[in-house]
């Protein structure tokens, strides 16, 4: 029975954790930009969402509405980090990372005191699933959330795939996470280019809440651990290489619900918030480049 | 023949230059030496190199010497002459991030390492100073030292991985490794070897041995600061300062002068680690309690900010970034008091405290580095310098 959760609950996570550190290894290949507020846009979105449905605040729109609200909402607003706070920092990689980390710290603090003014304390919000229920399958119950999860994010990687083989912007990505300067020289905008980028990562976490949250509930602070998980996602498959980010994925999510359910259980109850953080310390001493890591940004 | 080689040889004595350097006083001429040099040179040179007196002699009667000692002597006495503890905590709380920020300069600003995972000293130096204390008996003097050197031991732990590469891997690295002390030090499950959730409790005031009220604290928290202080601006001006320097603007170059770039980069963590423990002491002295959120990376990054907003790569930035935060935040707090006293604002913000005070001030944060580029201490001292000029008539 352990066996039938640990599966179901690491392809659910496999896939969330692939749209995020598909998004975060985007934006670093692409212009060499370490997002440290990813998880916070992750978290942003979900209470966006949340505020826009719940009819605990007065705004109460329909459920689908308020996704669609919301992911509008987030793309544009990494469109206007971009502009506001990156691009003034542009070349300086650890001004980036400072000023990213400041806006995290600032967007889990201003989800705080929202929801500390609706009331007096935190709590975990949670938003519906999509269709509620399950189904069962050969004696195995599967809720429809999950079903939606897997068939959504595989869309979604999906779409992210096509759009960046085919469509010119997609091709305009490739080129300038190659090599930027002849981009520019063969006429790419680079800063629209960018922007773009961004605004796809952004997106993605937005999807990647969208689909999550109503399976785990989250806090202000649940950005930070999915910021650590993409990152060590992404160091693990390799910074650059989106392969390298969805097999990371998984192989990062099966070993935490590996060491929930199969290592000895207050050891493993344990550690299996923090085997990301051990797979980053591993990878980085044993092989930097992670699997599939085909370039070192300098 | 004969007399061009004399004549050749009289011209290359001439050519001579000899320069001596000297430790002596500027006035106390040479005898010995100088006849015996002066047989040998035709040009010499005598370039006394300034005593540890003149030194201070020409930093205190600077401008920059002479704002620096009326902060020092604002620091130590406005305290003391309001008398309040809400001061005394502010001032305190100010004097423990300022060692933190400026140990954080000292290894990113000055050596180039950049780390974003300071707290895992600060934590590890609390925590220990914490355990030798309650578990151990320690007095509280030794048992800060000890913080400081578990925390170098830390920092060597840290510093051997992450080491290997430079830029954001490193300090990604040192988030992961700070991060995972958090939650190892978070699980309750781990609480026989880690303590758990409710850390480790510290008696306040009464560990200071005499007395034990809070001006006491405050004075030994402020000695402690000032040597900190005073011997982190020395390995900023020595050699060793130096060489950090050298390591941060251009490592190829240092390591083709012959220096050995690992070890100074080790040298820079270890101390960097000692100064954090030390302030993570002090830290868990005056709040009571050793707990895992001191390895928060919010605690991380409080050093970063605190040096970016005063100024990186100086020593001195960090402290007036400390002492900024500290005392912004006591202005915000006392803003809202008199605002609610005043009934400004409806009864439910009562409720906001401390949540909405962070926002105000990371807003205050991202909109200081956005538009200033070193730091608002040097420009402010700029500025201040032209004025008093112009007072003084110059």
């Amino acid at each position: 029975m352990a066996f039938v959760e640990f599966l179901i609950y690491g392809t659910v996570l496999g896939f969330i954790l692939s749209l995020l550190s598909m998004g975060y290894s985007l934006v670093y290949g692409v212009g060499g930009i370490t997002n440290l507020a990813h998880g916070a846009f992750y978290m942003l979105t979900g209470y966006v969402v949340f505020w826009l449905s719940n009819p605990d605040y007065d705004i109460n729109l329909p459920y689908n509405i308020s996704i669609i609200i919301g992911l509008l909402f987030i793309t544009f607003f990494g469109a206007f980090i971009y502009y506001a706070l990156i691009k003034p920092a542009e070349h300086n990689e650890i001004l980036i990372m400072i000023i990213t980390f400041a806006l995290a710290v600032f967007l889990e603090q201003f989800v705080s005191t929202i929801e500390g003014l609706q009331e007096n304390m935190m709590r975990a919000i949670y938003l519906d699933p999509w269709l509620s229920g399950s189904v069962e399958i050969l004696g195995i119950t599967f809720s429809y959330q999950n079903i939606v999860v897997v068939t959504g994010a595989f869309l979604v990687i999906v779409l992210t795939f096509l759009f960046i083989s085919k469509t010119k912007t997609g091709k305009s990505i490739r080129a300038v996470s190659q090599d930027r300067e002849a981009a520019e020289l063969m006429g790419i905008n680079v800063d629209r280019t960018l922007v773009v980028t961004l605004m796809i990562s952004a997106l993605l976490a937005g999807v990647a809440a969208v689909l999550y949250v109503p399976e785990v509930d989250i806090l202000p602070i649940s950005g930070w651990d999915f910021l650590l998980m993409s990152m060590s996602v992404v160091i693990l498959g390799g910074l650059g290489s989106v392969t390298g980010s969805i097999l990371g994925a998984f192989i990062i999510s099966f070993a935490r619900f590996f060491t929930f359910y199969y290592i000895d259980t207050p050891l493993g109850v344990a550690f299996y918030g923090v085997v990301h953080l051990i797979v980053i310390i591993i990878v980085l001493l044993i092989r930097p480049q992670g699997l599939f890591g085909k370039k070192q940004r300098t | 023949m004969n007399e061009k080689k004399e004549s050749n040889r009289q011209d290359q004595q001439d050519d001579k230059v000899q320069i001596v350097l000297t430790r002596r006083p500027i006035d106390e001429p040479f005898k010995i030496f100088s006849k015996h040099m002066k047989k040998r040179a035709k040009t010499f040179i005598e370039y006394q190199v300034p005593s540890a007196q003149d030194n201070l002699k020409s930093w205190i009667t600077s401008f920059r010497g002479g704002i620096g000692l009326m902060g020092l002597i604002l620091v130590t006495f406005i305290p003391l002459m309001l008398n309040d503890t809400v001061y005394y905590h502010t001032f305190i709380m100010a004097m423990i991030y300022s060692i933190y920020a400026a140990s954080w300069d000292l290894l990113s600003g000055v050596s180039g390492q950049v780390s974003f995972g300071q707290a895992a000293y600060f934590g590890i130096g609390g925590y220990s100073c914490a355990y030798f204390i309650i578990y151990l008996g320690f007095d509280w003097f030794p048992s800060i030292f000890i913080g400081g050197i578990l925390a170098i031991l830390f920092g060597l732990l840290v510093a051997v991985p992450c080491l290997r590469f430079t830029g954001p891997y490193l300090a990604l690295g040192t988030l992961a490794f700070s991060l995972l002390l958090f939650n190892l030090f978070h699980m309750a499950s781990l609480s026989h070897i880690f303590f758990g959730e409710q850390g480790i409790p510290v008696p306040t005031l009464s560990i200071f041995s005499f007395k034990g009220n809070i001006i006491t604290e405050f004075l030994i928290v402020l000695i402690i600061m000032i040597i900190c202080i005073v011997v982190m601006l020395a390995i900023f001006n020595s050699r060793l300062g130096t060489i950090f320097k050298a390591i941060r603007d251009d490592e190829t170059s240092t390591e083709a002068a012959g220096i050995n770039t690992m070890r100074y980069k080790l040298y820079a963590f270890m101390i960097s680690a000692f100064f954090a423990g030390i302030a993570g002491s002090f830290y868990v002295l005056h709040i009571g309690k050793a707990d895992y959120n001191i390895y928060s990376s919010l605690m991380s990054f409080y050093p970063i900010i605190f040096t970016l907003v005063g100024g990186i790569a100086l020593i001195s930035g960090s402290v007036f970034g400390a002492y900024f935060y500290a005392l912004t935040n006591l202005f915000l707090d006392e803003l809202f008091d008199f605002f609610t006293q005043m009934g400004f604002f409806p009864e439910f913000f009562n409720n906001l405290p401390t949540a909405f005070i962070s926002l105000i001030f990371s807003i205050i944060l991202l909109i200081l580095i956005r538009f200033t580029e070193r730091g608002i201490m040097e420009p402010t001292i700029k500025h201040s310098k032209t004025l008093w000029d112009l007072i003084i008539g110059k």
